[in-house]
């Protein structure tokens, strides 16, 4: 019996972005980072290309949250307290791709630090680390906005990737990563519409079609998963079938939000059934990660040592590549 | 075309896999989510597979209003046909989930079959199916997992299992490699769903061949999202059942 593989040609293809510059391109990263590209679903090489493996990045905090995990705080142990340290562990030891510093310390109920010493946080990791760098804030506030766009122009010329803006609140950060030559992410709270309209709203100011990425929104297992994983996996069949307005890489955090759910946060006497805290923390990042990996997710930000390698290595392999082109 | 509905297993255990009529859980939910299979080695001591079983049989939690539980034990021969004639007794007397079998062996086949007479087994064929094992199937009524690293074979194999009335069928396409898994598991169940390819209208079967935890965690994660309806892992702990018994929950929602 012969049996006809039936092949699908999708008229789409998911937007190159390149994050990080090195000299040559007037930053002071050690490499660049392209992501996208790609012109059929996670795996299916037999009908598109896959130009480009998908990236790990790993967190690093300007305050780490109250409540997190014992085993993380283990393995970091007292480079929790120094921002800069954490991020050369990371990239060092841990072998991170890019880093992700993630800015919580401004928020007024994280401790409402004046934004002038957030960014002297910043300015010493983009110091210490030479890994192309995502910025995240937290979201629609006029603080916020105010401190990304200081570390725009702190950052100029370095291509890092700022996460993120939302519907209706995007101009002043919008404008400064133009002005400064930056990425942006459209975030899109798990709805397709939404993630057109504000990428509609990124167009009609001309921000550069090259420089823009999707976060879908991400939910971690157990609370809510199949939403990011299905609003990925819509985004990416409406991009392929050739909506532009879908047709760009998206990030996820699957370390973060994994870091903040009970089951990790509890004992290994309180709750017996979820095994050792060492195996429970990283099997629930990697399954979220993986599961949003295979749905069409091009950048991974990752907590777990353990669970970021294995993965990286996984994809790695799948990519035949330990190569970032 | 909907997949067919395989059970393996019956009673309260009763584990049905298969029924899907869309690629994507947002076209139309997947319900009958993947069978997660722990595999017992016929070679192992006693006491190991003994605590191996206890673990599977007793562990369970609730979950959003359910009972999460593993589904059902693989049993492979890789030593003496008396040792894994041993391992089927075990599990026919300590638990009540479904069994597939996993031996080149006919006569140990025949007779692990005849201690499961009334559980409704899976027989996993290593090697092309023959009419002894059509036969096999339908004497104890056992599903068949045919295998095969060939679209045109595998499906030349479920056309002859078809024709001699047997419908209780699950593919193994043999892959060497996470994502050609993936791209091979996608092909089938398109040609099936969205070719009317009625060769592959069958559920998927998927060994996870590493016993590492990140890396089976890893491959659990994409078969589970990506088309496997049974899966099979060689070595658990409960953090790795916790997380794929909630990942089963959330995909086939």
């Amino acid at each position: 019996m012969k049996f006809e593989i039936p092949k699908e040609t999708n008229p789409g293809k998911i937007t190159e972005v390149v994050l990080g510059a090195t000299d040559t391109e007037g930053g002071t990263r050690c490499n660049k980072i392209t992501i996208g590209g790609w012109s059929s679903l996670r795996c299916l090489k037999f009908e598109g290309s896959h130009p480009h493996r998908p990236i790990v990045s790993m967190d690093v905090y300007d305050i780490v949250p109250e409540k997190y995990p014992i085993i993380l705080k283990s393995y970091f142990g007292s480079t929790l307290d120094i921002p800069t340290d954490m991020a050369r562990k990371c990239v060092e030891e841990y072998a991170t791709d890019m880093i992700n510093i993630r800015l919580e310390s401004t928020r007024p109920e994280k401790g409402d630090v004046n934004i002038d010493e957030t960014i002297k946080i910043v300015e010493s990791i983009k110091i210490a680390v030479s890994a192309p760098l995502i910025i995240t804030g937290y979201g629609s506030s006029k603080k916020n906005s105010e401190l990304i766009k200081k570390i725009c122009e702190l950052t100029a010329g370095e291509n890092c990737l700022i996460n993120w803006v939302e519907i209706d609140d995007y101009q002043m950060i919008a404008e400064a990563c133009m002005t400064y030559n930056h990425a942006l992410v459209a975030h899109a709270s798990f709805d397709v519409n939404l993630a057109k309209k504000i990428i509609k709203q990124l167009h009609d100011m001309n921000f550069p079609k090259d420089k823009i990425v999707i976060n879908p929104s991400t939910n971690p297992l157990g609370y809510g998963l199949e939403d990011s994983y299905s609003a990925i996996e819509m985004i990416v069949n409406e991009a392929l079938a050739g909506d532009e307005l879908l047709s760009y890489p998206m990030i996820v955090c699957p370390g973060y939000k994994t870091s903040t759910i009970r089951e990790n946060l509890t004992t290994e006497e309180e709750t017996p059934e979820l095994g050792h805290l060492d195996s429970r923390d990283a099997c629930w990042e990697i399954s979220t990660a993986m599961s949003l990996f295979i749905a069409g997710a091009d950048l991974l930000i990752m907590s777990n040592p353990k669970a970021a390698q294995a993965v990286k290595i996984s994809i790695d392999d799948m990519f035949n590549s330990g190569e970032v082109a | 075309m909907a997949i067919t509905v395989l059970q393996i297993g019956c009673g309260n255990n009763a584990c049905k896999i298969g029924g899907e009529t869309a690629m994507f859980r947002h076209e139309k939910a997947f319900n009958n989510s993947t069978a997660l299979t722990i595999e017992l080695m016929s070679s192992k001591k006693e006491s190991v597979l003994m605590d191996t079983i206890k673990l599977i049989q007793d562990y369970k939690f609730e979950r959003d209003g359910k009972t999460l539980t593993v589904d059902l034990f693989c049993i492979t021969q890789n030593s003496s046909t008396e040792d894994f004639i041993k391992v089927v007794n075990m599990v026919k007397q300590n638990t009540s989930k479904g069994v597939i079998l996993n031996t080149k062996e006919k006569d140990a086949l025949k007779d692990a079959l005849e201690i499961l007479k009334s559980d409704q087994p899976a027989i996993l064929l290593s090697s092309a199916v023959t009419d002894e094992d059509i036969t096999l199937a339908k004497t104890y009524k056992a599903s068949l997992i045919v295998s095969s690293k060939s679209f045109d074979d595998l499906a030349e194999q479920t056309e002859k299992i078809k024709s001699a009335g047997v419908t209780d069928i699950a593919l193994n396409l043999l892959s060497d490699s996470l994502e050609k898994q993936v791209e091979n598991n996608t092909i089938i169940r398109r040609a099936a769903l969205k070719k009317n390819f009625e060769p592959f209208n069958y559920p998927l079967f998927t060994y996870i061949n590493t016993t590492d935890e990140c890396d089976s965690m890893i491959a659990a994660t994409m078969f589970i999202c990506k088309y496997s309806n049974i899966l099979v892992l060689q070595k658990v702990n409960k953090a790795m059942l916790y997380t794929l018994l909630t990942l089963k929950q959330s995909i086939f929602s």
